[in-house]
């Protein structure tokens, strides 16, 4: 709602992880008609997968997360989440849960690229391809990757948005 | 009456089940180690393919046969229930294209690569029989006996019964291979291709052209002596105790049903699927095609496309073959057939540096055989480095720990440097008609 009244129009919105499910609730507030602000929605390892969708499945998906993650990821975070404090931890968490990803995308009008990594444990690639499935949707899987990769691969993740721009 | 589940009916180790396997854990993002089997089957194989050779035989033929159902509970096998079960084991979503038809382990790369589904035109199930190896016409008997009942309870296949006495050697001792093929569209299949497939989107038909002499038992049943491998149908038909040859059959692992065929292209016609036909003869035909189309294709994403990698038979992982940019040349068995093929695609493609192999056992040293060094050489003289994977060269052909091997050798390979996107089906079907495969209905 604050890109349709601050903002120019962007041509390409990008969410990670839960901030996919962010973008897409802007997206679908936007509707279908006329010119759309968000030209383009690219959703990195979205969540929360269907097949996980209650709170200690998806702590167990966390963790088994954290589990293939680089250490100092945790680290780098961590200030972030002090800063939060577990109360607003608490409600992303509650948040993400209440969000239905594939039912918002239903009524998306714009193209959607979903990206997955091949070593994702929290979103699974079925869930991720089933999202990227239907006409203007894509999928891309970055091999050897996991759930978080952007914070590690800053160059893999520029590519692939000026790919997606054209 | 009680009805076998479909499971216990299909052989696990069968080309249809494991590549089926491979390309549904290729449309879930997940690996293949050890044929699908969990993890603790991947341990016992790893530990039990430590013990001499000689306890393990006994070992590998019982734990074989085992699978194999008893031939009074034929009538209760619903291939109807096994059609549902293959189609049930795909993830449900929408799909740019289905292939369906002729089991072939290059195909089921491309499948992956495209992240499309595969649904086999052929399964074997197997039966529970002990008898002498080296007498087909036994068998041949046994079918006679107890394929009716089954037959009758299944009107829309037909029955390839196949005894190959030099590959399957340690097998056929224990049980005897129905090859069972569909000879309409099973209703699953219809139903999953319904519910998944795009407006319009095209339907491919496999189709290995590939033919054997048989002898015919019932309008529906033949029964194959030998099977596609290193030793041509002569060499088996001339074999003591063997029945007479006196039709010519699609071959029973890999040989394409036209019913199927017809049926498929008449579903297609009412419900507005263009059907594309992938006609080939052999399941070593089209793996020089589909390594030069990958190889193009990861050309395309950036990779450099000079590490080869060898899948055996049932023996691979598509999804972690296409995460690292490995180009798949599939061998249909460690024979000499697919080795000259391999040393075709070598001669006709521009140089690799690196060449992973795989190497499916049978525990038979058996006619035609092509042994680790015959790979090794050939690799050489290609000005590549050859590399055995999940192999003890030394006890091939009995290093069944193979099995329990590869998954390893496969998640340590080296992942592709770029991003990718599910390769494009027209485009795909394109490059395998460039590459000289027959592909129709463009």
């Amino acid at each position: 709602m604050r890109i349709e009244a601050r903002c120019d129009p962007v041509d390409l919105l990008i969410g990670l992880s839960v901030g996919a499910q962010v973008v897409a609730v802007a997206a679908a507030a936007q509707g279908g008609a006329g010119s759309p602000r968000i030209g383009r929605l690219m959703l990195v390892s979205p969540t929360v997968d269907a097949a996980a969708r209650s709170m200690p499945a998806l702590l167990g998906r966390w963790i088994a997360g954290g589990r293939v993650e680089r250490p100092r990821l945790f680290r780098e975070q961590l200030p972030d989440w002090r800063r939060a404090g577990s109360r607003r931890l608490l409600t992303v968490a509650r948040s993400a849960l209440a969000v239905d990803l594939e039912r918002l995308l239903a009524v998306v009008d714009v193209p959607v690229d979903v990206v997955h990594a091949e070593h994702d444990k929290i979103t699974s690639h079925a869930y991720a391809a089933a999202l990227a499935s239907g006409d203007r949707r894509g999928l891309t899987i970055v091999p050897g990757a996991t759930h978080s990769w952007p914070y590690s691969d800053v160059g893999c993740f520029a590519d692939l948005v000026e790919r997606v721009l054209g | 009456v009680s009805r076998e589940s479909p499971q216990r009916v299909v052989a696990s180790f069968d080309s249809a089940t494991v590549l089926h396997a491979a390309v549904a854990g290729s449309l879930r993002g997940e690996p293949f180690p050890h044929l699908g089997n969990g993890a603790a089957a991947g341990a016992a194989m790893r530990v039990g393919g430590g013990l001499p050779w000689p306890i393990l035989k006994r070992l590998y033929t019982r734990i074989g046969a085992s699978e194999g159902i008893a031939p009074e509970r034929l009538p209760e096998v619903d291939m109807s229930a096994v059609a549902q079960w293959l189609a049930d084991g795909l993830p449900g979503r929408r799909y740019p294209t289905v292939l369906v038809g002729s089991s072939n382990g290059a195909l089921a790369h491309l499948a992956a690569a495209m992240q499309v589904p595969w649904l086999p035109g052929t399964v074997l199930v197997p039966v529970s029989r002990v008898g002498d190896p080296r007498r087909p016409v036994d068998a041949c008997e046994f079918g006679r006996r107890h394929a009716p009942a089954f037959l009758d309870a299944n009107p829309d296949v037909a029955l390839h019964h196949m005894h190959d006495q030099v590959q399957d050697e340690l097998m056929v001792a224990r049980m005897t291979y129905f090859r069972t093929k569909w000879r309409r569209l099973p209703q699953a299949y219809a139903q999953f291709l319904t519910d998944v497939l795009a407006d319009g989107a095209p339907v491919v038909l496999v189709e290995d052209r590939s033919t054997w002499p048989v002898a015919r038992v019932g309008e529906r049943h033949v029964f194959q002596p030998g099977a596609q491998g290193g030793r041509p149908p002569a060499g088996y038909l001339d074999q003591p105790h063997t029945p007479s040859a006196d039709d010519e059959s699609p071959e029973a692992e890999w040989g394409a049903d036209p019913g199927l065929g017809a049926d498929l292209q008449r579903w297609c016609a009412t419900r507005g699927h263009p059907l594309v036909r992938i006609s080939f003869t052999g399941p070593q035909a089209p793996a020089h095609a589909v390594a030069a189309l990958m190889r193009d294709w990861y050309s395309q994403r950036g990779e450099p496309g000079d590490r080869l990698l060898v899948p055996s038979f049932v023996l691979g992982d598509p999804w972690r073959t296409i995460n690292s940019a490995a180009v798949p040349f599939w061998a249909f068995f460690s024979v000499q057939p697919a080795l000259r093929a391999l040393e075709e695609h070598l001669h006709r493609s521009a140089p690799y540096r690196s060449v992973d192999i795989l190497l499916f056992q049978h525990g038979v040293r058996s006619e035609g055989i092509a042994a680790p060094d015959d790979w090794v050489r050939t690799v050489r003289r290609h000005g590549a480095r050859p590399n055995l994977l999940a192999l003890d060269p030394r006890r091939f052909p009995h290093d069944i720990a193979t099995i329990g091997r590869y998954g390893r050798a496969m998640a340590s390979l080296p992942s592709a440097r770029s991003p990718w996107s599910p390769l494009d089906v027209s485009h795909a079907l394109a490059g395998l008609r460039e590459a000289g495969i027959d592909v129709s209905g463009l």
